[in-house]
């Protein structure tokens, strides 16, 4: 881990996971929390608009007491060891912000096929209900801590058979439709954000390597991509891409 | 006489493709969405043989049931589907506000409304021409989004080419054949009044969409997103 945490020049950095209970979140709270991030998370089951509200105040709350305790080791000349340092040659390892946000799925998802009756139609709107609003609702209030943050990175976990393009299940549609939204969210809301520095990132998870999909999507989740002014045009971080574990690019 | 469901029929694109079938020589049964909205109720008087107007709200369970009742009665086969009826929902800025009702109805007519009526006419379409039609939009492609709001509305129509292609991969070997449609900018009705600012009269996109509807091509296994003068559009 240490070796990765020198890969990746990371300072002490806070990331919110939102769907926590699935399997890939978990996994992928364990990989950040391994490599010393701060990590807050929120449970997809059960969120409610005002749990939401109540977990952004948390964050914020208590990122800012962790900065102040860092601004006084810092000024003490000691650092979180008790090693003497020179105050003015350390970075500030934590800023009052998130560096990123993570939205997870919702791998608990009922296998509904073209819709049978009531009970079917009612499933469905609960759960777009459940996953698009409330996953809208949480960037909505925690943008105001990504804007503080150093990384400003939304991240969603997603399945590859969430693209239209290449989709070819007949079960679990219910999984399929709400990814495919899923995805057309986290589209707008990169042309939304980019201009202000935000990136994305869209992990398709495949069920052959579901078992380690959460430590692919960590590490997809943290590396930067080139952005060379000559090649703007074409960067990675100028559009939006699905990748599976091993990079590749999945169509829309 | 061929048969054609068309939902969301009393104005806009949906009236037009209704005027167009008839002159096609299709039995048309309109879905009726707004009986205060007399345009049907019109052309009904011109052609009492070939139009039937069916009271149907596609996001309603109950509503789709009674529809479907209402077809049955007047014949057995249903050629060509088509799925017109749409929403749009006013939505603020991503840090303003979260549009969470506005979300919910437009996937609940643009998207799991196409889906619903689908299956409802599956049993008459099976001894029919077995087409599936679809009015969805350029705003429901990821590939070339451009909007940095709209968040309904787009997740509607994106959703709905999803439920498009599940229903491809199902039906399409079952000799289902499909089309998915984006009509153009139009001077419809779907911010309330007609959109005077629009490019095209709906009549004129109903034209080229009923053409695409009944004629045939040659790689029917392709799924594809095409525009009014034929033109594709990405997923
Ligand atoms: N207008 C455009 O520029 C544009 C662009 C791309 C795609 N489209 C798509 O084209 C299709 C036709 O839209 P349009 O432009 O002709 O709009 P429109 O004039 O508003 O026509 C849509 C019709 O559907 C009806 N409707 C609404 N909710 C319904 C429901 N639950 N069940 C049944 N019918 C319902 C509407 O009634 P109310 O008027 O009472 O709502 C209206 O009569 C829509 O699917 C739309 O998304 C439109």
């Amino acid at each position: 881990m240490a070796v990765l945490a020198d890969k990746y020049n990371m300072k002490k950095r806070a990331a919110f996971v939102f769907g926590s209970e699935s399997t890939v979140c978990r996994q992928i709270i364990q990989e950040l929390t391994n490599w010393g991030w701060y990590v807050y998370e929120e449970k997809l089951q059960g969120c409610t608009q005002e749990s939401i509200l109540q977990a952004a105040q948390k964050v914020k709350n208590d990122l800012s007491v962790l900065c102040e305790s860092q601004e006084n080791l810092l000024q003490s000349g000691l650092d979180e060891c008790g090693h003497t340092h020179d105050p003015e040659k350390v970075e500030k390892q934590v800023a009052m912000g998130l560096d990123l946000l993570i939205l997870g799925n919702d791998d608990e998802l009922p296998s509904i096929h073209i819709l049978e009756n009531e009970a079917a139609w009612n499933k469905a709107v609960e759960k777009y209900e459940q996953i698009i609003n409330k996953e809208l609702l949480v960037i909505h209030h925690m943008l105001p801590l990504l804007d503080a943050g150093s990384m400003k990175r939304i991240c969603y976990v997603n399945t590859a058979d969430a693209s239209i393009n290449r989709c070819y299940d007949t079960k679990r549609h219910l999984s399929h439709i709400i990814g495919a939204a899923r995805n057309m969210q986290a589209t707008i809301l990169m042309n939304r954000l980019q201009p202000e520095g935000y990136t994305f990132r869209i992990y398709a998870c495949r069920e052959e390597k579901r078992e380690l999909a959460g430590c692919y999507a960590a590490e997809y989740f943290i590396e930067d991509r080139s952005l060379e002014p000559d090649n703007l045009k074409h960067s990675d971080e100028c559009r939006l891409i699905m990748r599976d574990e091993e990079g590749r690019e999945i169509p829309w | 006489m061929k048969t054609v469901v068309i939902t969301g029929a009393d104005r806009g694109l949906g009236y037009s493709l209704c005027e167009e079938f008839i002159k096609l020589g299709y039995m048309v049964f309109a879905g009726q969405f707004m009986p205060e909205w007399t345009q049907l109720e019109q052309l009904k008087e011109s052609y009492q043989e070939q139009l039937q107007i069916i009271p149907l709200n596609v996001s309603d369970f109950q509503s789709v049931k009674a529809a479907m009742d209402e077809i049955t009665k007047c014949t057995d086969c249903v050629d060509c589907f088509i799925s017109n009826a749409g929403i749009v929902s006013r939505e603020k800025d991503i840090r303003e506000e979260v549009n969470t009702e506005g979300n919910l109805s437009t996937f609940q007519v643009n998207s799991l409304g196409a889906l619903l009526m689908t299956k409802a006419l599956l049993p008459l379409m099976e001894k029919g021409d077995k087409r599936l039609c679809y009015v969805s939009s350029e705003a429901g492609s990821i590939s070339v989004a451009h909007r940095d709001g709209m968040y309904g509305y787009c997740m509607s129509k994106t959703a709905l080419n999803m439920i498009i292609r599940l229903l491809h991969n199902e039906l399409f070997p079952q000799g289902y054949t499909f089309r998915i449609y984006h009509p153009g900018w139009l001077k419809s009705y779907m911010t309330g009044a007609k959109n005077e600012k629009a490019m095209l009269e709906p009549e004129e996109s109903a034209r080229m969409a009923a053409l695409q509807f009944v004629g045939n091509r040659a790689n029917e296994e392709v799924l594809k997103v095409t525009d009014v003068e034929g033109k594709i559009w990405p997923f």
